[in-house]
Formats: C-alpha cells, sequence, structure tokens
C-alpha cells in the first residue's frame, strides 16, 4: 500500500508485481483478474501443477462429477503425458538434486517412464506420504479422480517431493505393476527476485486450457466466481446527472441480468433468482461470439453507456471515510 | 557521461493482464480509488491516469484524460499493457542502482537501440492442441524487432507443420493475435514521465472467432450451464456460428471431430468448454479464438556480452465492471503459491489491518455484481445430485436449508428473514433477490474499518464459523482421510468437504469445481489476525506483544 497506489498491497504480491507501469489501466493487473478457475477467463493457472515436478507433465483427468464407480477407473488421475527432462531449465542447474534427477530421466528408469500409461500412485513431502485413491461404492480402492489429485498436488509447498509413478497399463508376472519412485521438488512458479514465470511454461501453455472460443465459456460457465469481471447483476443505466436525480429515478434500483439477450427497453425487467428462469432470456452460444460487444460496462456496480467519469469527493466530507487507524 | 556497468536487464510488470477489444484506440490508463463521497461507503472507484498515445513515429505522447472511454461507437476498447525495460547498473562511486532504460544509459553504456537491442514476441493459442493432442491444431506468431524499428509489428499465427498431419490455421490463411510495438524513445519528459524509457506495448487481438466452412448456423442448448441436450429435445433455437469471413480454417483437423470425455479421459476440466458442447452428441464445431498468451523478450548486447529478460501477458475478455476487484485474484493465487504467510506483529499490526479491510471490501464489491439467489439455487441442486441431505442434519446444510433459519445460529441475517423460496428483504417489504439483498447489506457494514475491527475483535468465534476454511496443506492432510471434516481445513477426499453451503463464500466454485474458499494464505491472515486481536484484547496492560507466528501446518 502506497499513497499513490492506496490498493496496492506489495506485502502479498510475489516480485516485482507491485510496479504499476505508466500508461497502464488497473485491469492490467493480476489483482484484476480472478484468480479461482475452472477453467477461467484470462489464465488457467492450474496449468502451472502440470509441470510441478521438474521433467515430467501431467494431466489431471477427472470426471465431471467424481461419480463412485466409473466405468474405467483406471483412465483417472495424474497421467503422465511426457517426460521433458531436456528441454527443463530447473533440471540443468548445479545442484545435487537436480544432477541426480536428471540422471534419472538419462537411465533406463528413465526409458520406461516414456512407454505406457504412467499415473502417480503416491505423493510424498517432510516424512508424510499420500496415497492417491478414492473408494467406490463397495470400499474397494479405485484411482483418485484427477481433480482430487490435482487439489494434493497444490497443496505441495515448495521444496523436497517424491513421488511413485505406477503403470497401469502392464501387469508383471506377480500380478503387480511396474512403480517408479522420484525424488525432486515442487517447483518454484515465480522467479522469486524478477517475478517472472518459470520459463519452462512455454507461450500459451497457461492458457491452453480455457474454452475455445472464450465466449462460450462467458455464456456458459456456471461457477459464479468472476462477478467482479464479468458480473451476474447490474444496476440499469438511467439518466441522471446527479445522485439526487439517481436516488429519484424509479429504474435506480431495478437489477437486471447483464447477459440479457434483449438490450432495449423491453429487456430492462428485473433478474429472477434461478439460472433455469434466467437462461431463455440470456444470450445463447454462438450468438455471443458476434455479440460480446453489446455487452454493457458497469461502473459503480451501474451499467453505463460508453464513458464514464468519476465522481469528485464531497469537498466538507472528503476526510470523512479516510481510513486512518491513528 | 558516467561510468556505468550492466548488471541485468527486466521488464515491468513482469506479468499482465492484456484484454480483448475490437477498437483501435486502446484503453486509457485509470487507477484504483476510495470513492470519499459522503455516501459512498466507501466503494472503490477508478479515476483516469496519465495516458499514452502512440504517435505515427511511434513515440508517446502523454495526457491525462477527463473520463474514461470504454467503446467506440459500440467497439470496445482493448487493454494494451506497456512493459518498461529496466536495469540493474553498478555506477561508479555510486553503487548499484535499479533504472529504467533509457536513451542516456544506452549512451553512458556506450550502446544504440539499432545496433544492439532486439526484441522478440512469441505468441500462441494451444487450446485446441491440448484438447486432441496434436500440436498441428495449435497456432502461433514469432516476431524478431530490431531496436530502431518503431513500428507496428502484427502477430499473424500460423499452425506449424508436421508430417502426416493437417495444420488447423493455413499459412496463407493466418490469424492475427494483436500486434507489438517498440515505442520510440525520445529525450523528453511530459507530465512527470520520462519519454526516453525503452518500452514495449503489445496489443491483443479484435476478439474474432474463427472456424472451417461448416462452422456456419448451429443448434444451441436453452438449457442452464453444463447440461446436456439430447439430439430428440433439441428446440433449434440457430445462430451463426462464425462469419462466413472467418470460415477459413482446415476443415480436416480432429479439432473438427472432438468429442469430449472420450479416449485417455484426460481433458481439461470442465470438459464442455467449446462450441459444440452439450448438444446431441457434443461433437466440436471446431471454431478458435485469437486469444494467446505472449512472451516478451529483450536483448541486449554490451561490450560482447548478451543481457536477456522477459515478461509475459495473458489475453483475457474485457474486465466489465473494472472497478470492482475479486477477493481471489490471480495475484492472490501466487502469493499463496509462493510467498510466506504474513507475520502479525504490533509493528504490522496496522497494515494488516488495512489488507484484511481490502480483502472485506474486495468481497463486498464481488458481491455487488453476484446473484446469489441463483446461484445459491444452482448449487443446492448440485449438491442433492451428489449426496442425500440425511446424511448431514445439523448447520451448515447441505441442501435447501442451507441459509435458512435452520441454519441458525450460524445464519445470523438470513435466518432471521429468509425461508426458501421466501422473499422478505432484510429491510421490510419484499426482494426479489433476497440472498444478494441480504448479502450485500451484510457486507456493506464491513467497508467502514473501525466497524470491522470492532466486530473482528467481538465476534472472532462467529467469523471463524461463518469463513470457510480452505484445503489442507500437504502438511496438514493426514496420510489417510478421516472421517469427518477437519474444523481448520478442508481434505479432497472428505466428501462432506466438497459439498456446498452457507460458510463464507457461499455457493461459488474453486478451480475443482468443489466449493470455494479464501486462499490458505488469506484464510491464515485472517484467522492469526482475529487470534491477534483477542491478545490485544486479553492482555491490554501489556505494551509487548508477543509476535502471532503463522500456525505451523499451513
Amino acid at each position: 500500500m502506497t499513497p499513490d497506489q492506496p490498493k496496492i498491497f506489495p506485502r502479498n504480491l510475489t516480485a516485482r508485481l507491485a510496479y504499476q507501469a505508466a500508461g497502464n489501466p488497473v485491469s492490467s493487473r493480476l489483482e484484476d483478474e480472478v484468480g479461482n478457475c475452472f477453467p477461467g477467463l484470462g489464465i488457467d493457472i492450474r496449468n502451472l501443477d502440470r509441470r510441478f515436478f521438474p521433467g515430467l507433465v501431467f494431466n489431471f483427468a477427472g470426471r465431471e462429477h467424481r461419480e463412485l464407480d466409473p466405468e474405467n477407473p483406471n483412465l483417472y488421475g495424474a497421467r503422465l503425458v511426457s517426460v521433458e527432462d531436456e528441454c527443463d531449465p530447473d533440471l540443468h542447474e548445479s545442484n545435487p538434486t537436480a544432477i541426480a534427477l536428471l540422471a534419472v530421466f538419462h537411465s533406463p528408469q528413465g526409458r520406461e517412464l516414456r512407454q505406457g500409461e504412467w499415473f502417480i500412485e503416491t505423493l510424498e513431502q517432510a516424512g508424510k506420504t499420500i496415497a492417491l485413491y478414492d473408494r467406490n461404492s463397495k470400499g474397494e480402492r479405485i484411482p483418485m479422480d484427477g481433480m482430487a489429485v490435482w487439489r494434493i498436488v497444490r497443496s505441495l509447498s515448495p521444496g523436497h517431493v517424491g513421488l511413485t509413478l505406477m503403470r497401469r497399463d502392464l501387469t508383471l508376472e506377480d500380478g503387480h505393476h511396474p512403480t517408479i519412485t522420484l525424488n525432486g521438488w515442487r517447483r518454484q512458479f515465480v522467479h522469486p527476485k524478477t517475478g517472472t514465470l518459470n520459463e519452462v511454461y512455454q507461450p500459451g501453455e497457461l492458457v491452453q486450457s480455457l474454452c475455445s472460443p472464450w465466449q462460450h465459456d462467458m455464456r456458459d460457465c456456471a461457477c459464479m466466481y468472476w462477478a467482479s469481471n464479468r458480473p451476474d447483476i447490474v444496476f440499469a443505466e438511467v439518466p441522471a446527472k446527479t445522485e439526487e436525480e439517481l436516488l429519484e429515478s424509479e429504474d435506480a434500483n431495478l437489477r437486471l441480468d447483464w447477459l440479457r439477450s434483449d438490450r432495449e427497453e423491453t429487456g430492462r425487467v428485473f433478474a429472477p433468482n434461478s439460472y433455469r428462469k434466467l437462461r431463455q432470456y440470456q444470450m445463447d452460444n454462438h450468438e455471443i461470439n458476434r455479440r460480446w460487444t453489446e455487452l454493457n460496462f458497469a461502473l459503480e456496480s451501474r451499467e453505463i453507456g460508453e464513458t464514464y467519469t468519476p465522481p469528485e469527493p464531497d469537498s466538507q466530507d472528503s476526510d470523512v471515510n479516510h481510513q486512518d487507524l491513528n | 557521461m558516467k561510468k556505468v556497468t550492466l548488471l541485468e536487464i527486466y521488464f515491468l510488470p513482469p506479468m499482465a493482464m492484456a484484454r480483448l477489444g475490437n477498437s483501435d484506440i486502446p484503453l486509457e490508463a485509470f487507477s484504483w480509488e476510495e470513492d470519499l463521497r459522503a455516501h459512498s461507503a466507501c466503494q472503490t472507484i477508478i479515476r483516469p491516469q496519465v495516458s499514452f498515445r502512440v504517435r505515427s513515429d511511434g513515440s508517446l505522447e502523454a495526457y491525462m484524460p477527463q473520463e474514461i472511454r470504454f467503446k467506440d461507437d459500440g467497439k470496445i476498447r482493448p487493454v494494451a499493457p506497456f512493459f518498461e525495460l529496466w536495469a540493474d547498473v553498478l555506477v561508479a562511486g555510486e553503487g548499484q542502482q535499479q533504472v529504467p532504460v533509457t536513451l542516456e544509459l544506452l549512451a553512458d553504456l556506450g550502446v544504440s537501440l539499432g545496433k544492439n537491442l532486439l526484441v522478440r514476441a512469441h505468441a500462441a493459442n494451444t487450446k485446441a492442441s491440448r484438447r486432441v493432442k496434436d500440436p498441428a491444431c495449435s497456432f502461433a506468431a514469432r516476431l524478431t524487432i530490431r531496436g530502431d524499428d518503431h513500428s507496428k509489428h502484427d502477430l499473424l499465427a500460423v499452425s506449424p507443420s508436421f508430417p502426416e498431419r493437417e495444420p488447423l490455421v493455413y499459412e496463407d490463411a493466418p490469424i492475427s493475435l494483436g500486434h507489438v510495438q517498440l515505442i520510440r524513445p525520445v529525450a523528453s519528459e511530459s507530465l512527470g514521465q520520462d519519454l526516453s524509457c525503452v518500452r514495449v506495448r503489445f496489443t491483443p487481438a479484435k476478439g474474432e472467432v474463427y472456424g472451417s466452412t461448416e462452422a456456419t448456423m448451429g443448434a444451441v442448448s436453452p438449457l442452464e450451464p453444463g447440461r446436456q441436450l439430447p439430439y430428440a429435445s433439441i428446440a433449434a433455437r440457430m445462430h451463426e456460428i462464425v462469419p462466413e469471413a472467418n470460415r477459413i480454417l482446415n476443415p480436416h483437423t480432429p479439432w473438427s471431430e472432438y468429442i469430449m470425455d472420450s479416449g485417455m479421459a484426460d481433458d481439461p476440466q470442465p470438459s464442455d468448454s467449446y462450441d459444440g458442447a452439450n448438444v446431441g452428441e457434443s461433437i466440436c464445431w471446431g471454431t478458435v479464438d485469437d486469444t494467446c498468451e505472449i512472451v516478451l523478450y529483450a536483448e541486449l548486447t554490451v561490450k560482447g556480452q548478451r543481457f536477456t529478460a522477459s515478461t509475459r501477458a495473458f489475453v483475457a475478455p474485457p474486465d466489465y465492471a473494472p472497478d470492482r476487484r475479486p477477493f481471489f485474484s490471480m495475484a492472490d493465487e501466487l502469493a499463496d503459491r509462493e510467498l510466506a504467510p504474513v507475520e502479525i506483529t504490533e509493528e504490522t499490526a496496522d497494515l494488516t489491518a488495512l489488507e484484511v479491510h481490502d480483502l472485506f471490501k474486495r468481497i463486498f464489491e464481488t458481491t455487488n455484481l453476484l446473484n446469489l439467489d441463483a446461484s445459491r439455487d444452482y448449487l443446492i441442486r448440485e449438491n442433492l445430485k451428489r449426496a442425500p441431505v440425511d446424511n448431514w442434519q445439523s448447520p451448515p446444510h447441505i441442501g435447501r436449508e442451507g441459509m435458512t433459519k435452520a441454519d441458525k445460529p450460524l445464519s445470523r441475517l438470513s435466518g432471521d428473514v429468509l425461508d426458501d423460496g421466501l422473499s422478505a428483504s432484510p429491510h421490510g417489504g419484499h426482494s426479489r433477490l433476497p440472498y444478494t439483498d441480504m448479502s450485500a447489506h451484510a457486507h456493506g457494514s464491513f467497508t467502514s474499518l473501525d466497524y470491522l475491527i470492532m466486530f473482528l475483535k467481538m465476534r472472532g468465534d462467529r467469523v471463524r464459523q461463518m469463513v470457510r476454511p480452505p484445503f489442507g496443506s500437504f502438511k496438514q492432510l493426514p496420510a489417510e482421510p478421516a472421517a469427518d471434516s477437519h474444523p481448520d481445513f478442508r481434505d479432497p477426499r472428505v466428501f462432506r468437504d466438497t459439498l456446498h453451503d452457507m460458510r463464507m463464500p457461499p455457493y461459488m466454485r474453486d478451480s475443482d469445481r468443489e466449493p470455494l474458499s479464501l486462499t490458505r494464505r488469506q484464510y491464515q491472515t485472517l484467522m492469526n489476525y482475529l487470534t491477534f486481536l483477542e491478545q490485544q484484547e486479553g492482555d491490554a496492560e501489556s505494551t509487548a506483544q508477543s509476535p502471532v507466528s503463522p500456525a505451523p501446518e499451513m
């Protein structure tokens, strides 16, 4: 928090992210982008975790409702999709752990990992091991759903991680599946000095799981978490020039569904209280591909036309709301 | 001329959001400020800041807008961030300094823009290739710009070529992902801005959607989000999918045949995130957008040594409510992953109070635009698909009783005024969106710092009950899942922890589709601050407070 940036708190930002470059609107900052994502509109941050363990790339294979009895439970979990030891800069640091891990990737075990369907079976950190399994309706152990695995991977702290991978598409003579245990670390995602994302992440990688096209998600997501960027409801625009005029307007408290298809006077009706009632009056998929520019910006929670002029502080009241603890 | 040694170069900011817009004029600069009008309830407003107009020669003209224009004749202005090049230098007699790379610094280093600076850009859209696992369905653009070239460079993206694979974007029909411009530095200052800095600007694309010749008219589902519409029930609401001019993609790629949740089942979640999903057989229409993630690189050669810097921008849709801030932002997410917990001491207590206050204000700002009634209704029905309500009889309820008087004492405001389906407002009379109104009413009180601190001091136990714990850190999670929920953290293996209820934030989803919480770091800061306030209250005579250490398990 600084006098010229009263709503920026450097203590809660990764390196150099507090800087405000001249000429940029505050909506270019990461504080303005919704962080939780399923999958998100601007960044799907879960993609960081695909490469949480240097040298390996995973997909988190999940199912819609984490049904107890999936048809083929062996499809789900953290599936190894690629061994990328050569293009991972973290593996080419001259620290003993990196050297040892790189040696494993170059060994016969590393070659084994490049064949077949490998999934993470257990995760270990600080001496604790968590086996990644669910139980089906009969109480039998089945592989854990990929979204739950992601959550556990996301819970890791920076530092040592051990993981055991199991090859599910091959059964040995003893009835077991081949396993390989690796010792590495949870990747540092943001450089502590430069503040840049780890360069292992390729352009496009952090957004690869977002909706295609994004308008589909703008229309059809049911996550309810991004109202601050994509409103659910807004107060109707009213032709008021002063606060008094606004309060006197009969539409002052008219709360509209922001995504309504009818943008004319006939569409100015109170937003209903369920998506079932809302849906038929909203823009459809495909339709929104063309009409997204018709959606109104909302300032002070109220739809505006094309411009916004900020209010001047009331001179006699300008000290009323100053936040001063002393 | 100073004797200067270059140690390192870097871009500021290290990451930024760009936002789509189809106007040729980018959005001007503005900041977040407190609304100081008497009746504003301390809400956040935006206020214009010094902005730059790029002249035809690539140099900047600084000006201060009086208003913020978001659209030009219906066309949305894009957010086109500037990135400044900075340097760590050692100045003889003055020591190490962090300074912007300016014409003067370049002269001190004995280098020039044209001979010693290159800017490179690599932008890509890999959404289709991620789903079909075919790199030929990605498309990317690369640029190299000499330091004395200040023209706009289009990012014309095409698909890479591989034997036996069909490229999605043909080489002779590229998709524009925007453009990059190396701003011409000039030795002058205007409105407090040094115009001799080396700056790069990335302008995102126009928000176009592209498809193949087959992406003409398509039936859509009239159902709620995420619901599958069988062919037999399609009521044939039809819309054009892609305008004719944008039907330029190869129709013979796997992207035009893609169906979610088939094959290896490792689609990104949610898997129904493409045009064509949830209608009939969910066959993809093969559409792509012109968003991207771009990495910008600078290379400065000085005395035979190459110095490099990079920065990254993510292209997002417009922020349609730019004065309303998320309480769980991308910055919070990164901090949660990378930063140590906040330590609260006497010295940092005031700052922590302001941070906690800001968090509550952000929550209020989000609730202003959230249809809580609709989200509550939707996610209670999601709960009921997954779990019998009888399994959990005590508050907070997972079914229709959630956030009603049945949830007392947790439900204080709502318990007094609301039964499910009824619509009395907290102010009396009737409300069409009673939960939405109640939420704004409840959180509006916390925009007063004094009231918030008093509330936290007096009702700490209530706050602990009301705020949903985040999923635990690996250290917190037991090796084997417990039978029941833990009061301080949730466990993705404990079924009850994955069900929605009225705890805060209520009826919103997290990144795994489960109920949303604050980040662990935010939650820990709030809980530790409650403890700190209680210690202060209980030990008021002591002048030397011991610090509240971060909870060891977090």
